[in-house]
């Protein structure tokens, strides 16, 4: 198998301002003595990771589940004597396994509900005025749940179901070890894929194991003025503008370039081939059409890749961003042409020299919006195969 | 006669970390002596945690960096979001972290930072064994072996930040020269190696780690750099004297005879 996967991806954004920087202007860099519009790749990665691609791709099972109920799933199904999964999706389901009374339950409960979350109020039956049975049992209940909605993966509600069941046995409340071991093993293919440094807590550092450069235009670009002026709607007296201001943006075509090392992932996801697979599938349909949010109420710049290539193999990475080191358009036969075509020309040119030159041999795979040839999806199963 | 290995480290971006505290995270203008160690260490496959194999790495060899391209400097707005430190609370999502564990009057803390980068900066790197390895243990890969290392790296090289992916290949080469400057001068800068555009800096600034890996009267100065990292538990910076000086550099088509030389034709 292939150690490392390289996306090659060209994207035309209209006017926009994704990125900014300090001054709200469209980030911008030095590239081939000529000046670029950037995106930064940090700014790319959060909107692939907070798309709804990703949650679609990965699916639910590796995005967890929001909930406040954990503590009462758990005090159901210990009272109930139905397992966990069974309460997960019915709340009054009953079954044969042993009960516990009330009180160790509630204790269970709220112990194991408060790895993942500040617990309501305990419930205090003296206090509660009330008579009909159903009524204390949801105040009962309701004083199980968490502060917040916590976000628990399916691996931690695979870990809780068996703490559960030890408990059921034990009848103890757990401490511990038993409780840390939770969401130890969570299996966050958005931390797996971009890594995380936490410096409070080394042993919970996860090396990246995709490697996103800045996306940069092809071509010259710098960012441009708009003036505008606002209305004050309710002025009669005045015919000025209410206010006045300028806000810059940016068009461009962008060349973006990933490096996913697969070893490194399926290593960071515990070795699980199909969620390597899904996350490679989310990651590739995410770059190829999610854009950073930045002023998307005035812009609406969101675009789809028009060409992407992807390649395999073990030879040492490297961007083809060589490729528009010269601006593209910028030669009398580039004048009149499709800056697009022109770049995807240069871009696999580029990369036939790259192999010569160098000795590699890559199988590539590519999609091109131009001529219509490929997919997304064909090219989100090579690079997940 | 000694044997040197010799690659290029050309990238869009580059970023070599110096010492780094507060808001304004700069790039050196040349790879740092850790930065070489640490690119050489993910080609091998040794993880951040292991010390004493990065510390036998660093010592086992001189290193020379030769400045082909300076490029500009480029100092990036950034921001990042991160969460409250709580005792007894551990993250382990990116979604614990930005608001499945946090309360509602907790709102994830915004860090500002400058990043330096360099654009389109080109260098040779020269590494030879050290000299003599008087109390550590002697160069724990034979040149051959990181030659080998960096055409097909274990983990994802990349030049000092991730974001910064190399762009061309770093293609090494090993031999045995007289000294560094013509392992230096035999490292060919072809039009595909030596992209920019423009002439090579001649004569190329040349930095080494050791007084005499230049000879005396091609010695311009003696530079402090703190950039060589010790192991005390953690990795600190130390400094080191090197010592800079101009060499010709390597065959280049010359500009006049070559007007494509320009950019790379594609």
């Amino acid at each position: 198998m292939s150690r490392f996967i390289q996306l090659h991806i060209l994207t035309s954004y209209p006017a926009a301002n994704l990125n900014r920087d300090d001054l709200g202007a469209p980030k911008s860099m030095r590239f081939g003595e000529a000046n670029r519009l950037r995106v930064s790749s940090q700014s790319l990665k959060r909107a692939w990771r907070t798309s709804d691609t990703f949650k679609a791709t990965l699916g639910k099972e590796h995005l967890g589940v929001r909930t406040k109920e954990l503590g009462r799933k758990v005090y159901c199904a210990l009272t109930q004597g139905a397992d966990l999964d069974a309460v997960w999706d019915d709340p009054d389901a009953t079954g044969g396994l042993p009960t516990l009374k009330e009180k160790p339950a509630m204790e269970i409960a709220r112990t194991i509900a408060g790895v993942f979350g500040k617990v309501k109020k305990e419930y205090d039956p003296k206090g509660d005025k009330e008579t009909d049975p159903v009524k204390t049992r949801e105040a009962l209940l309701e004083s199980l749940e968490i502060e917040q909605l916590a976000h628990v993966s399916q691996e931690e509600r695979q870990a809780v179901a068996e703490l559960t069941k030890a408990c059921r046995a034990s009848g103890k409340t757990p401490a511990g070890e038993a409780l840390s071991l939770l969401r130890s093993d969570a299996k966050a293919a958005d931390i797996a894929m971009f890594g995380r440094m936490l410096a409070a807590s080394a042993r919970f550092n996860v090396e990246a194991a995709v490697q996103v450069a800045h996306a940069v235009t092809v071509h010259r670009a710098v960012a441009e003025d708009d003036f505008f002026t606002a209305v004050d709607d309710l002025n009669r007296d005045d015919a000025g503008a209410g206010h006045m201001g300028v806000s810059e943006f940016g068009a461009g075509l962008y060349y973006l370039y990933i490096c996913i090392d697969r070893e490194l992932l399926a290593e960071n996801l515990g070795g699980d081939a199909a969620l390597v697979q899904k996350a490679l599938a989310a990651l590739t349909a995410a770059a190829c059409t999610v854009a950073p949010t930045g002023k998307q109420a005035s812009y609406a710049s969101r675009a789809y890749a028009c060409y992407a290539l992807a390649e395999k193999g073990d030879d040492t990475p490297r961007n083809l961003s060589l490729a528009f080191l010269k601006p593209v358009g910028e030669t009398e036969e580039e004048h009149d042409g499709n800056i697009g075509e022109t770049a995807i020309g240069r871009l696999v040119k580029t990369k036939a020299n790259m192999d010569k030159i160098y000795g590699q041999t890559l199988p590539p795979k590519c999609f091109n919006v131009f001529t219509g040839e490929g997919s997304l999806a064909e090219l989100a199963a090579f690079v997940a195969e | 006669m000694a044997r040197y290995l010799t690659f290029q480290l050309y990238g869009m971006l580059a970023a070599y970390g110096l010492v780094a505290v507060g808001e304004v995270r700069p790039s050196a203008s040349l790879p740092t002596r850790s930065a070489v160690f640490g690119l050489l260490a993910a080609c091998l496959g040794i993880r951040r945690h292991e010390e004493t194999r990065l510390a036998a790495l660093s010592d086992g060899y001189a290193l020379a960096v030769r400045v082909d391209a300076p490029g500009t400097q480029l100092l990036d707005y950034h921001t990042i979001q991160t969460p409250p430190e709580k005792s007894k609370r551990v993250y382990r999502t990116r979604a614990d972290e930005l608001g499945g564990l946090l309360g509602i009057d907790e709102p994830p803390y915004t860090v500002l930072s400058r990043r330096g980068y360099l654009c389109d900066a080109h260098f040779t790197a020269c590494l030879t064994p050290a000299a003599k390895p008087s109390t550590g243990p002697a160069a724990p890969h034979s040149l051959e072996e990181l030659a080998e290392a960096l055409r097909r790296p274990v983990l994802p090289p990349y030049l000092g930040r991730k974001c910064c992916p190399p762009s061309l290949p770093f293609a090494p080469r090993v031999g045995d020269y007289d000294n560094l400057e013509a392992a230096l001068a035999d490292y060919p800068l072809s039009r595909l190696a030596f992209p920019t555009g423009r002439k090579p800096s001649t004569p190329a600034v040349v930095y080494a780690d050791n007084n005499d890996a230049l000879t005396l009267e091609k010695v311009t100065n003696r530079p402090l750099v703190r950039d060589r990292t010790v192991q005390h538990g953690r990795r600190l910076f130390e400094e080191r004297r090197a010592v800079a000086g101009v060499t010709a550099p390597g065959v280049v088509t010359p500009r006049d005879k070559d007007k494509e030389a320009g950019h790379v034709s594609c």
